[in-house]
C-alpha cells in the first residue's frame, strides 16, 4: 500500500520556491529511481522519470505535475534588521500578516521569521480597513541588523512555514500541495504502473518554475516531445463564496479551447468505464497551468488537464480529500493501459 | 463569396470543426495538400512553380461565444465567456447551447421595474441563460458542464451594409477561400491556414508557424472599426467603408517597415483605397507568427467591423471587396517581397 | 566610450524601426567578429568565435517611441505608443519625427479644467501632437501616417553622470561594444545579439536566441531605483545610482537562475566589481524569453541602474556604467562553471 501520508507530509515540507527546486527534484528522484528505467534532471532543473513500456511501436505520454512552490524573496534589508519582501508567484498580500516564514540564509540554514503586524490597541481607526500592501509589511527574523546582513542577502528566498495536519474525513491540509499534491500523484502511479502490463513509455515530468511562467513545463515538453500530455494541477474546490469542484467528489476534468477534446473524451471514457468520478471542469480561459504551456509545444501536443480540487489555493493551509488523489492514480493507471499502437495511429490528425 | 455561410456556422474557440469541415470541402478541390494538427488548425498548400520560399496566408476559424459553467437547480445556466466580451452586450441575447442536444435560449435580466438601481452595471455573476427549463434535472443528457454556447445572429443585409456575427474573422476566412478558388499557381509554394484559438490567446498560429516555417506571412483580419457618433474621430481606429486597414503597430508588434512599404505599394499601385489603422491596441496572430522559430516577417491586413465581439458586428460590402482584391494582389506578388 | 553612447542615445530609433541604430553599431563592431548577421526580425547577430559552450549576450537596441496615425483637419497629429509610455508624463514633451519635423505633445486641456488633480484621463486618446502645423494639408507636408517618433532630447554630461533619452537600452548596447571591442580572449563561443521589438514584447529577442540555442543567456538591461536613490523613491525597488551593476534575482518575465547569478557574484568578488542585488516588482527583460528557448537556456540578467526610465531624461552612473563593461568582460572572458 502507498503511504500517502508520509509522502505528502515528506514532500510538502522540503524547501523549493520556484527556481530553487533541487532538493524537491533530489527527494523525488530517491523515492522512484528502484520503479523506473531512467531519471535525469534538466537544463530548468525539472525532474524527467522515464517509465518504459514494452510495446515494439510505442508512443510518448508525458504526466507533468510541478514541484515548485510560492513564496517571498527579500526585497530590501531595512534599518534594525527588518525585512522587505517581494513575492514569487501570486501571493495575497492579505493574508500575511501574522503569518510564520522561513527565510532561507546565505549558507542555506532555514531561519524562522513572522510578517509584522500593529496591535489593534494602537491602531488608528482610519488605519482599521487599510488593506495590507507589500509597501507595509515587514518581515521580522529576530535577529540583529549585523547578522542579518551577515546571514541575509537581498533576494533570499522565504517560503511559508506550515505544519502538515490531519483532519476529519481523510483530509489534510498544509503549505504546497499546490502541486507537490499532484507530484505525490505521480509518484504513487509510478508505483502503480510497475504492476501493470502497459506499452507506452510513460514520462513523468516534475516541473519547476510554474508558479513564475510555467517554464520548466514548456522547456520539458520541449525536449521530450510527446505524444500525448496530462497535466496534473490543483484546482478550486468550492468554499465560501465559490462555487467550483467539490472536495472528496473526484478529481476535475478541464474543457475548453487549450485541452485536446480526443484526449479529454478518452480520459473521461475511462472514468466513466471504471466508474470514478471526474467531473467537469470548464475552462474558457486561457489557463495558467502547464498544460498550457505544453499544447503549443513545437507543433502542437494533444493535451489534458486533470484538477485535484483544493481549498485556500496559495496559502498555508490548503487543503485536499485524499479520496480525489487515489482517484486520479486509477484514472492515470488505466488511461495508460489503453495506450498501445493502435492509440498512436489515432492521434494523426488530418 | 461563402462569406455568408460560414458567418452563420458556429466556432466558438477551441469547437471549430463545423467551421473546419465547410472550409475543407469548399477548397478541397483546389489545392494540393492538406493537414491539421492537433489543435485543429487547417493548413492547405498551393503548389508554387518555386518551392524555395514558403509564404503564408493566415486567418482565424474561431469566433468568440460563451461555455457553460454550472447549471443550477432551478434550470438556468450560469456561463463563462471565451474570448474578450464585454458584459454590458449580454443582456436579452438569444444564444444556442451545443450540448448533445442543442437548446435554444435567452439571457435573462431583470425587468426594469424591478432593478434597485439602472445605472449599476452589468456584473457576470448576475448574468444565466434561461432555456425554459423548471429544474437542473430536465437538463440532464441533454446539456453539461464544459458545453459550448454561441451567438446565433444570421447573416442579413443592414441599409448597404452586411450584418452578421463572426465577421472577425470568418471574412479573413472567405477572402482566403476566394483566393484558392481563382486556382492559381502562385510564384511560391503558398499555405492558406484557417487558424484555431485566436480569441483565446493566440494559439492556433502558435503551432501553424512551426509547421510551415513561412518566409512572409500574411495575417487577414477583421478588425475594430468604432466610426459612430459621440465617439472622437481620433479613437476610430478604422472606418467603414475606406477600404482595407493595413497595421503599422498592435499589442505586441511593430509591422517592419519593409513589410508595411510592401503591402501599401501593392494597394497604390492596383489603385485600391486602404486606411491605415489608428490605435495599436488589441493584437492578433502576427505577434505570435513574428516570433515563431527564428522570426519572420509578417504583415496584417483587415477588414474594419464595427461591433466587434458581439453578436451583431457590421461590415461594409465595399470593404470586402477591396480587402480580397489587395490580399489577391499580395498572393500574385509575393515573390516581390523579397526583390526589394 | 563616453562618445559612442553619446552616439548612440542620440540616435533616433524606436521599436520596429531599429535600422539605423543597428547600422551604427555594426560599424563599431564590424572589424572585431568572427561573423555578423541581420535576421528578418533586424536583430543584429555578431558573432567571436570560441571552442566552449555558447554564451548569449543580448541588449536590445530599440528605445521606447510613437507613431503617427491620424492628423486632424486642424494639423494636429496624433500619435499611438511604442512601447510602454506614462501618458502623464508627456504633455509638453518635444519629440522628433523619423524625417525630421519636430513637435511637442499638448493634451486636452479641458480636463484639467475639469480636475485638476486628477490626471488619469491623460491618455493617448487625449493627447496630439503640434508641428506648428495649420491645417491637415500642411501636417501632410511634413509628416506621413505611419512615422515614427522619438523623444527629442540631447546627451548631457553632467560630470559623473549621463543624462538622455534611450539610456534604455543603447548603454547596454555601448557596453557590449565595448566589451568586442576590447575582449582579447574568450573561452566561450560568443554571439551578441543586438535585439529588436524588446519595448513591445520581447519580439526580436526571442527569435535571435531560437537560432543560436544557446546554453547560457545573459541579457543587458537597465533597472529602476527606489527609495535609497531618490526622494520619497517607489517603496519596493532597494536598487541604487552608484552601487555598480545589478544582478538580477527576479523580475515578472524571470526567476534567474541562482547558480549562474552565484558564479557572477564569486568574480565580481575575485575581480573586486561591485555590485548590487536586483529584485524588480514589475517589468521583464529579454531574459525572459532567452530562458525558455526550445529545451532551456541557463539565464540571468544584468542590469544597469537608470533613473526616470521611459522618460526624455533617463540618468546613469558613469562608476555602473564602468563597472557594467569590466563586469561583463570578465564574463566573457573565462569559463563559467556551475
Amino acid at each position: 500500500m502507498f503511504d500517502w501520508e508520509r509522502v505528502l507530509k515528506t514532500i510538502t515540507s522540503l524547501y523549493g520556491i520556484s527556481g530553487e527546486e533541487l532538493s524537491v527534484a533530489n527527494w523525488i528522484q530517491k523515492e522512484i529511481s528502484p520503479f523506473v528505467q531512467k531519471t535525469y534532471i534538466n537544463t530548468l532543473g525539472s525532474l524527467v522519470a522515464i517509465k518504459e513500456g514494452v510495446g515494439k511501436i510505442k508512443g510518448k505520454l508525458m504526466i507533468s505535475t510541478h514541484i515548485d512552490e510560492i513564496g517571498f524573496v527579500v526585497g530590501a534589508i531595512l534599518d534594525g534588521g527588518f525585512l522587505k519582501v517581494e513575492p514569487r508567484g501570486g501571493v495575497d498580500p492579505k493574508i500575511l500578516q501574522a503569518q510564520e516564514c522561513l527565510v532561507r540564509s546565505i549558507n542555506g540554514e532555514m531561519l524562522p521569521s513572522v510578517f509584522s503586524t500593529v496591535p489593534p490597541h494602537l491602531i488608528k481607526p482610519e488605519e482599521r480597513n487599510k488593506v495590507a500592501s507589500y509597501d507595509t509589511l515587514i518581515l521580522d527574523t529576530g535577529l540583529s541588523e549585523e547578522d542579518v546582513k551577515k546571514r541575509i542577502r537581498i533576494g533570499s528566498p522565504i517560503v511559508f512555514k506550515a505544519p502538515f495536519i490531519s483532519l476529519l474525513n481523510n483530509r489534510f491540509s498544509s503549505k504546497t500541495l499546490d502541486d507537490r499534491a499532484c507530484a505525490t500523484i505521480s509518484i504513487a502511479t509510478i508505483k502503480e504502473l510497475t504492476k501493470i502490463y502497459h506499452e507506452w513509455d510513460i514520462y513523468f515530468v516534475f516541473s519547476t518554475q510554474e508558479e513564475v511562467g510555467l517554464k520548466g513545463a514548456g522547456t520539458s515538453a520541449w525536449e521530450i516531445n510527446p505524444d500525448v500530455a496530462i497535466a496534473m494541477d490543483v484546482g478550486f474546490a468550492s468554499q465560501e463564496g465559490y462555487v467550483g469542484l467539490s472536495l472528496g467528489e473526484g478529481p476535475g476534468l478541464a474543457v475548453g479551447p487549450n485541452f485536446t477534446p480526443k484526449i479529454v473524451k478518452d480520459i473521461r471514457d475511462v472514468a466513466k468505464n471504471e466508474s470514478i468520478p471526474l467531473p467537469i471542469e470548464p475552462s474558457a480561459r486561457p489557463g495558467g497551468t502547464d498544460a498550457g504551456a505544453i499544447q503549443v509545444s513545437r507543433g502542437g501536443v494533444p493535451t489534458a488537464l486533470i484538477s485535484i480540487p483544493i481549498k485556500y489555493m496559495h496559502t498555508p493551509i490548503e487543503l485536499l480529500d485524499l479520496k480525489d488523489c487515489k482517484y486520479t492514480v486509477r484514472i492515470l493507471t488505466e488511461y495508460i493501459k489503453n495506450l498501445d499502437t493502435e492509440y498512436l495511429e489515432g492521434l494523426k490528425w488530418s | 463569396m461563402v462569406l455568408k455561410e460560414l458567418c452563420n456556422l458556429y466556432g466558438v474557440s477551441g469547437n471549430e470543426g463545423e467551421v473546419r469541415n465547410f472550409i475543407r470541402n469548399e477548397i478541397k478541390d483546389y489545392v494540393d495538400e492538406i493537414k491539421v494538427d492537433c489543435l485543429g488548425n487547417l493548413m492547405v498548400k498551393k503548389r508554387g512553380r518555386n518551392c524555395s520560399k514558403q509564404i503564408m496566408f493566415l486567418a482565424h476559424m474561431d469566433e468568440v461565444g460563451l461555455m457553460v459553467e454550472k447549471i443550477e437547480k432551478n434550470g438556468t445556466i450560469k456561463f463563462q465567456s471565451v474570448g474578450g466580451i464585454l458584459p454590458s452586450i449580454f443582456p436579452a441575447t438569444n444564444v444556442k447551447i451545443l450540448g448533445k442536444e442543442t437548446l435554444s435560449g435567452v439571457i435573462g435580466i431583470q425587468p426594469i421595474h424591478l432593478q434597485k438601481s439602472v445605472l449599476s452595471p452589468i456584473k457576470m455573476d448576475s448574468l444565466y441563460i434561461d432555456c425554459g427549463a423548471n429544474s437542473d434535472t430536465e437538463l440532464n443528457g441533454k446539456i453539461e458542464i464544459g458545453d459550448y454556447i454561441t451567438f446565433i445572429t444570421k447573416f442579413s443585409q443592414l441599409g448597404d451594409l452586411w450584418e452578421g456575427k463572426a465577421f472577425d474573422d470568418r471574412v479573413g476566412c472567405s477572402i482566403m477561400i476566394d483566393i484558392l478558388k481563382e486556382n492559381i499557381t502562385p510564384e511560391f509554394d503558398t499555405w492558406f491556414v484557417f487558424a484555431t484559438q485566436e480569441e483565446v490567446g493566440l494559439r492556433g498560429s502558435i503551432t501553424a508557424s512551426y509547421h510551415i516555417k513561412p518566409d512572409f506571412a500574411l495575417v487577414l483580419e477583421g478588425t475594430t472599426a468604432c466610426d459612430i457618433p459621440l465617439v472622437e474621430r481620433n479613437r476610430y481606429t478604422t472606418q467603414l467603408g475606406k477600404g482595407p486597414a493595413i497595421s503599422i503597430a498592435h499589442n505586441g508588434l511593430v509591422f517592419g517597415k519593409k513589410v508595411f512599404t510592401f503591402l501599401k505599394n501593392i494597394a497604390e499601385q492596383k489603385q485600391i483605397p486602404f486606411q491605415v489603422k489608428e490605435k495599436i491596441s488589441g493584437g492578433n496572430d502576427a505577434t505570435r507568427i513574428a516570433k515563431a522559430e527564428k522570426g519572420t516577417f509578417v504583415g496584417s491586413v483587415s477588414v474594419p467591423v464595427r461591433y466587434i465581439h458581439s453578436p451583431t458586428s457590421v461590415m461594409h460590402p465595399e470593404d470586402y471587396i477591396n480587402t480580397q482584391k489587395l490580399a489577391m494582389g499580395i498572393f500574385n506578388n509575393s515573390q516581390n517581397f523579397f526583390n526589394q | 566610450m563616453q562618445d559612442i553612447i553619446k552616439r548612440l542615445v542620440e540616435t533616433s530609433s524606436p521599436s520596429g524601426r531599429e535600422e539605423n541604430i543597428q547600422k551604427i553599431i555594426l560599424e563599431y563592431i564590424k572589424p572585431y567578429v568572427d561573423d555578423y548577421h541581420i535576421d528578418s526580425l533586424g536583430n543584429l547577430i555578431a558573432h567571436k568565435k570560441g571552442n566552449g559552450k555558447k554564451l548569449l549576450f543580448d541588449a536590445h537596441a530599440d528605445e521606447i517611441g510613437f507613431v503617427a496615425t491620424y492628423i486632424d483637419d486642424n494639423g494636429f497629429i496624433h500619435i499611438e505608443p511604442l512601447g510602454g509610455h506614462l501618458p502623464v508624463n508627456l504633455p509638453h514633451q518635444r519629440i522628433r519625427f523619423e524625417y525630421g519635423t519636430k513637435g511637442t505633445i499638448g493634451y486636452e486641456s479641458e480636463i484639467l479644467m475639469k480636475q485638476a488633480s486628477d490626471r488619469k484621463e491623460v491618455s493617448f486618446d487625449t493627447l496630439f501632437v503640434d508641428i506648428g502645423a495649420r491645417t491637415r494639408n500642411e501636417a501632410l507636408s511634413k509628416i506621413r501616417i505611419g512615422e515614427t517618433a522619438t523623444y527629442d532630447s540631447s546627451f548631457v554630461d553632467m560630470g559623473n553622470r549621463y543624462m538622455s533619452k534611450a539610456m534604455d537600452d543603447r548603454i547596454a548596447c555601448a557596453i557590449l561594444i565595448n566589451v568586442i571591442q576590447t575582449l582579447k580572449s574568450n573561452h566561450h563561443d560568443l554571439y551578441f545579439v543586438f535585439a529588436t521589438q524588446e519595448e513591445v514584447g520581447l519580439v526580436g529577442s526571442k527569435a535571435a536566441a531560437y537560432g543560436i540555442e544557446p546554453d547560457y543567456g545573459i541579457a543587458l538591461d537597465v533597472t529602476a531605483t527606489g527609495f535609497r536613490d531618490t526622494p520619497k523613491g517607489a517603496k519596493r525597488i532597494p536598487m541604487k545610482l552608484g552601487s555598480g551593476p545589478a544582478i538580477k534575482i527576479q523580475d515578472r518575465s524571470m526567476i534567474a537562475d541562482h547558480r549562474l547569478n552565484q558564479w557572477i557574484q564569486n568574480i565580481a568578488e575575485e575581480s573586486h566589481i561591485p555590485y548590487q542585488f536586483e529584485v524588480l516588482a514589475f517589468g521583464g527583460t529579454n531574459a525572459g524569453v532567452i530562458q525558455t528557448t526550445k529545451s532551456g537556456v541557463i539565464t540571468t540578467c544584468i542590469s544597469i541602474p537608470t533613473r526616470y526610465l521611459h522618460s526624455a531624461s533617463e540618468v546613469v552612473d558613469v562608476f555602473d556604467v564602468r563597472h557594467t563593461a569590466q563586469l561583463m568582460k570578465t564574463i566573457a572572458e573565462k569559463e563559467i562553471s556551475i
